[in-house]
């Protein structure tokens, strides 16, 4: 069965440089998945072209690949915030954010004949 | 998950169903994954959780596992004419006036361009990993 996905796009906020919103995002990533459901976490660069022209607003995608449904885990996330065991950078609410949650359309296609 | 990705959000048009839409979507990957570089596909249904507003309200997502860099896999894709909606779209006029190309494609013959597909709105992103795939802490 194949794995559930959350997307999220994000980028630095003003002020915030790129080494340092990475190095907080491996942290953050790695803090995630320790919430029930999820199986893995990739961060990807990431690049938008519309008709030849690089949108910049967003460059970073986080990857979340989780079993479940999604309430298992953003109420069990919700928890860990309001506990203080997840602490977010002052500048979290000023990342620019666009997320999707993905349910699998079928299996994994190869090409045929390979 | 794969260091290379290339990502295709999309929205069919009013009108045609996701069944429809999907059986035509599961024949086009194979176009697309018969491109070197290109080496398994993921389709996704998807919902907008947090920001959504201004992406303009995809519902489908295809997630291409790449075998090289993702500007080098776009090149061989348009290099195929299967770079944009337009030249996908003059690939099959071509191939639908070429009665010798379509008796020469193959098992099941060319998929026949869809009268919906100009109203399919597409956005894709390309991604390179920034590292190795996070996993649970033993």
């Amino acid at each position: 069965m194949a794995h559930n996905l959350y997307l999220v796009f994000s980028k630095p906020p003003t002020g915030v440089s790129p080494e340092e919103f990475h190095k907080w995002y491996a942290d953050h990533a790695q803090e995630n998945i320790e919430s029930p459901r999820f199986a893995s976490a990739q961060r990807y660069e990431v690049r938008r072209i519309v008709a030849g022209v690089e949108d910049p607003s967003h460059t970073h995608l986080a990857a979340y690949e989780y079993d479940g449904t999604y309430d298992e885990w953003r109420d069990h996330l919700s928890g860990r915030l309001q506990s203080g065991e997840i602490v977010l950078p002052e500048w979290f609410r000023e990342i620019p954010f666009e997320s999707f949650d993905c349910a699998p359309v079928g299996g994994r296609l190869i090409p045929q004949g390979r | 998950m794969s260091q290379y990705v290339h990502l295709v959000f999309s929205d069919p048009p009013a009108g045609v169903s996701d069944h429809e839409y999907n059986a035509w979507y599961d024949d086009h990957v194979q176009e697309i994954l018969a491109v070197p570089g290109f080496e398994s596909v993921r389709r996704y249904a998807i919902s907008p959780v947090v920001g959504s507003e201004g992406s303009g309200g995809f519902r489908f997502l295809a997630m291409y596992e790449l075998s090289c860099e993702p500007a080098e896999a776009i090149a061989a894709l348009e290099s195929h004419g299967l770079g944009s909606a337009d030249s996908y779209i003059e690939l099959k006029d071509d191939t639908a006036s070429n009665d010798a190309n379509q008796l020469d494609a193959g098992a099941g013959g060319p998929l026949p361009l869809p009268d919906w597909f100009a109203g399919v709105r597409f956005g894709s992103w390309n991604c390179t990993a920034t590292g190795d795939t996070i996993t649970l802490r033993p």
